[in-house]
């Protein structure tokens, strides 16, 4: 569901492109994020662990890569899955990579920006004072920290890195005062001249109550409350530490592109950031962590906004990197290429949805219900995906430590594969709700999902008309920018079918809060505030203080119980869907489990772009470099 | 009724032999078309094909066998369900097993053209020959009503543009002079961005607005001569109006010209509307060939089917509509009738 730090409800995706790449966003994700080593069987072992001491020590690998004692360096882990740790970097240093990311910005002000092509970009170039070692499975490790410890869940104290420098032209050390600033600004939400300005995880920020340096490399932070998913929350994708001077200085500019306004402490140095021309990165030659990252640099090339392009590119070895809306197309290409690609099977953590706005005309509870029984969602999957993807509930199946398991799920209304059943009772919850009654119903589709599959708007009108035995149905397109995120606040959005949240932590908790307490930041549903609604406050606000990820589990899922018997009060979670991605053999991308045996590897499912200069490289010496056309930034 | 037959038949002007005029006329509207097909053998092939569309169109209820827009789903004989525990689909997928090891159900995408499905399948499992046949009735209703709009409108303004000239012929050579300004494309793309979401209606409206210049154009030059001709000064002398003169005396003498731009239209209709569809911007939530192009193209190497086969129907209309009217041009056009 929504997320409401990063908060896709207001999201911005300016323009059809952006997720144009779209099941290319699956292949940008998988590019982007990926780096491995693990398996599922050791992790849940040093799950259990993990989950009743939420303050381990890093593993030898991850205390090596970022220089900390590990003896003096707690982490958390977010996921009740989670224990495995990442190998340390082995790659070839130097090479310039030529991936796309979605590179539609609309901010260069990473406190106010919307959209998560800013957020993902900041993640090369800046830090954040922790970070994930292994987004998938939740284990942190400090980043701009030296260390972290957290005495209770509402204090946490930060011993920060002496050796970082702001990177040119600014050149100064990275203090406490940065942390300090960085947290104050978004928490009081003004700017310079006194305006509001529109910071989007203001929610958050405000929930830190105090705030002390007493050095310049120590910051203690006091919370109004415990927080279990406080340290989950700033090793995210949308919390990296921008320049204070840099920032300031283009505030009222910050929706102008230039490479001056994006200065961090990172891996990459940004050469390039201009509207309408590729995306450039060098390598940072002061960053703090030693051997990082391994490429000289990297140029992101602008969207290809036609499939057929994309592919050509990717054979002639412009790009590293491709994945097809047409998942049999990647295969075929992979199968053609024998020993020169690999490929990657990635879980999107674009999470597929039907909003149902309960303000308007589904007031009624079985209506809502009806719907959730009446979408079929293995059709979807088969239709749009050719069956790579999983149904998801309300904690999708990525959070697989949260969320409930596949054989319970098959249980839930919705979910069951006897669809004669839910068929029936579909349609009996629609009559008895006053359905027919309703008029034309619109579901609405945006323009970004009909890049990828533009005939969407008939499949889905003929499917909730011929499984619900009405004809009520139409869909039509829509665009997030124009007709959903300005609505939401005002409860007039209309129905939708498309991509909602980016999974963004092994842990939904924070997700939950925001989307199903009476006062969630992206409680657009007004769940717990209509009319025969259950109060879900007092058990989010207990899940979300709980620091033991084992009560966590048990909290959280008393919570979805609750939600997926309202039919999940309209914000419908349909099934989140993998990405096939082809890479050439000479691109060593950021991979969460290597191929073997024939078998595709795996990339990272949660967000993992904070690791690819640790991880990726080129290899010069493999046989599918040559040919390869020279690059240069 | 032999006796009106044969007075019939003397009313008939000289060049049609006395032993057709003694013919039925069902008869002689058969040997017309005999004689029209073995003149015309490139617009017989082409009325052909018009016909073949047109009743595709017409029928395409009964012919389309299925919904357009069902998709085949079958039971995987494949499919062993994941023990509990056994994992994610994603660990299933990485641990070898293929999307279709996995799925209970799956859709019958990208079949050859086989015994079910005539033409083969699309990439959702849909009916490609369904889907043809349904967007048959869709491309003769916007280029048919396209081209209706534009002859209509640009008759009306032709007429009056050409028949009193001066000021009122100048106002509407200038504005079709700003229509014809613009490449045709371009506006067509303005105007559907500017209505973001077009229904078919708009989408018709556009094609027809924008073939309304060249039609005024043409009827303006027709009637420009005929205006000049000794029957309208001796009508006008007898004291007609010029609103009958227009109506009785000039639109009856530019009726050919009239027939050839809606049947050539026609075609050029169909094609505009398929570059708009698919460049995405054509009617939203119906079938058209153009869409099917398109989403085809992505892997024509792989499933050629859908693009091959919608691409093989546009081009079957617009040269059928093509071909039609040129046969008609040179039959309607006295300069062309003999040759």
């Amino acid at each position: 569901m929504s997320q409401g730090l990063s908060g896709y409800w207001s999201r911005p995706i300016r323009r059809r492109r952006l997720i144009a790449a779209g099941a290319s966003s699956a292949a940008a994700a998988a590019l982007l994020a990926a780096c491995g080593g693990s398996n599922n069987n050791t992790a849940k072992v040093a799950t259990k662990a993990a989950a009743t001491a939420p303050a381990t020590a890093p593993s030898a690998a991850t205390a090596a890569s970022s220089g900390t004692t590990a003896a003096a360096s707690p982490t958390q882990a977010a996921s009740p899955t989670a224990g495995a740790a990442l190998p340390p970097p082995t790659g070839q240093k130097g090479g310039i990579l030529r991936a796309q990311i979605p590179n539609v910005f609309d901010s260069t002000d990473v406190h106010r920006a919307l959209g998560d092509p800013t957020l993902w970009t900041s993640n090369y170039l800046y830090n954040k004072l922790v970070m994930y070692a292994n987004p998938d499975e939740g284990t942190l490790e400090p980043d701009l920290s030296e260390k972290f410890e957290a005495p209770d869940a509402a204090t946490y104290i930060f011993s920060l890195r002496k050796n970082v420098k702001w990177q040119p032209p600014v050149s100064r050390p990275f203090t406490s005062a940065d942390v300090r600033w960085h947290i104050e600004r978004q928490a009081n939400g003004k700017l310079l001249d006194g305006s509001d300005g529109g910071f989007t995880r203001q929610v958050f920020y405000k929930t830190i109550t105090n705030i002390e340096t007493p050095d310049d490399f120590t910051v203690k932070l006091t919370l109004a409350a415990p927080n279990g998913t406080f340290l989950d929350r700033l090793a995210a994708y949308f919390s990296t530490l921008p320049n204070k001077e840099t920032t300031e200085k283009f505030e009222a500019t910050h929706r102008t592109l230039t490479e001056e306004a994006m200065v961090g402490t990172g891996p990459f140095i940004c050469v390039q950031l201009r509207a309408g021309q590729e995306v450039k990165f060098k390598r940072n030659p002061d960053y703090f962590k030693p051997n990082e990252p391994l490429l000289d640099g990297w140029v992101a090339p602008l969207i290809f906004e036609d499939p057929v392009a994309y592919r050509a590119a990717y054979l002639q070895k412009q790009v590293e990197g491709w994945g097809s809306p047409d998942p049999s197309q990647t295969k075929a290409v992979i199968d053609q290429n024998k020993g020169a690609m690999t490929e990657v099977l990635t879980g999107v953590g674009n999470t597929v949805a039907l909003i149902i706005n309960r303000n308007t005309q589904f007031k009624d509870v079985r209506l809502v219900k009806a719907m959730n029984q009446a979408v079929d969602r293995q059709k979807l999957i088969q239709t749009f995906h050719q069956g790579l993807g999983q149904n998801s509930g309300i904690v999708t199946w990525l959070q697989e430590g949260f969320a409930i398991p596949p054989e319970e799920l098959g249980k839930l209304p919705g979910y069951r594969s006897d669809r004669n059943q839910e068929l029936k009772e579909a349609r009996d919850l629609w009559t008895a709700g006053g359905g027919p009654a309703l008029g034309d119903v619109d579901i609405t589709v945006p323009v970004t999902w009909l890049a990828n599959w533009p005939d969407t708007p008939q499949i889905i009108a003929k499917m909730f008309n011929d499984n619900l035995g009405v004809s009520q149905f139409k869909s039509s397109q829509s665009d997030y920018n124009k007709d959903i995120i300005p609505n939401l606040g005002n409860g007039k959005f209309p129905h939708w079918f498309g991509w909602i949240s980016q999974v963004n932590s092994p842990d939904p908790r924070s997700d939950l809060r925001n989307s199903f307490h009476t006062k969630g930041s992206t409680n657009y549903n007004k769940v717990g505030l209509l009319p025969g609604d259950p109060n879900l406050d007092d058990q989010i606000d207990k899940a979300t203080t709980l620091v033991d990820l084992k009560q966590a589990v048990v909290a959280v899922r008393a919570i979805q119980d609750v939600i997926m018997a309202n039919a999940m009060f309209g914000n419908i979670t349909l099934y989140n869907y993998i990405s096939r991605t082809a890479y050439w053999n000479y691109y060593h991308p950021l991979l969460k489990a290597q191929a073997a045996a024939g078998n595709p590897a795996a990339g990272f499912n949660i967000f993992a772009g904070h690791l690819l200069a640790r991880y990726n490289w080129i290899d010069t010496r493999d046989p599918s470099y040559q040919g390869r056309p020279p690059a240069s930034l | 009724m032999a006796m009106a037959r044969s007075e019939a038949a003397a009313a008939l002007p000289e060049v049609i032999p006395a032993s057709a005029r003694d013919r039925p006329a069902g008869r002689r509207a058969l040997v017309r078309t005999a004689r029209f097909m073995r003149k015309r053998k490139l617009g017989a092939f082409g009325v052909v094909l018009v016909i073949v569309v047109l009743v595709a169109a017409i029928l395409s209820p009964l012919l389309q066998r299925y919904d357009d827009n069902r998709q085949f789903l079958a039971r995987n004989p494949n499919y062993q369900a994941a023990p509990s525990g056994g994992g994610s689909v994603l660990a299933q997928l990485q641990a070898g097993k293929t999307a279709n090891d996995v799925s209970e159900f799956v859709t019958e995408r990208f079949q050859s053209p086989n015994g079910t499905h005539w033409l083969g399948t699309d990439a959702f499992g849909r009916d490609i020959y369904a889907r043809i046949i349904v967007g048959a009735r869709l491309a003769a209703l916007i280029g048919i009503f396209a081209s209706l709009i534009a002859v209509t409108t640009g008759t009306v303004c032709g007429v009056v543009s050409g028949y009193f000239g001066g000021l009122i012929d100048l106002f509407f050579q200038r504005v079709v002079d700003g229509v014809q300004a613009f490449p045709a494309l371009v506006l067509l793309l303005l105007i559907v961005q500017v209505f973001k979401t077009p229904p078919l209606w708009l989408t018709i409206a556009a094609l027809g607005f924008l073939g309304w210049a060249t039609s005024v154009r043409v009827v303006r030059s027709a009637v420009l001569s005929i205006r000049q001709q000794p029957f309208i000064e001796a009508a006008r002398s007898c004291g007609a109006t010029d609103i009958r003169l227009m109506l009785a005396h000039v639109l009856p003498n530019v009726v050919a010209v009239i027939l050839i731009l809606f049947s050539i239209g026609i075609g050029a209709y169909i094609l505009a509307e398929a570059a708009l569809s698919f460049l995405g911007l054509g009617p939203q939530g119906v079938t058209t060939w153009g869409k099917m192009v398109e989403a085809g193209r992505n892997g024509l190497d792989l499933h050629p089917w859908e693009s091959l086969f919608s691409g093989a129907a546009i081009t079957v209309a617009v040269l059928g509509f093509n071909l039609a009217g040129d046969a008609l041009r040179d039959e309607l056009d006295p300069r062309l009738r003999g040759r």
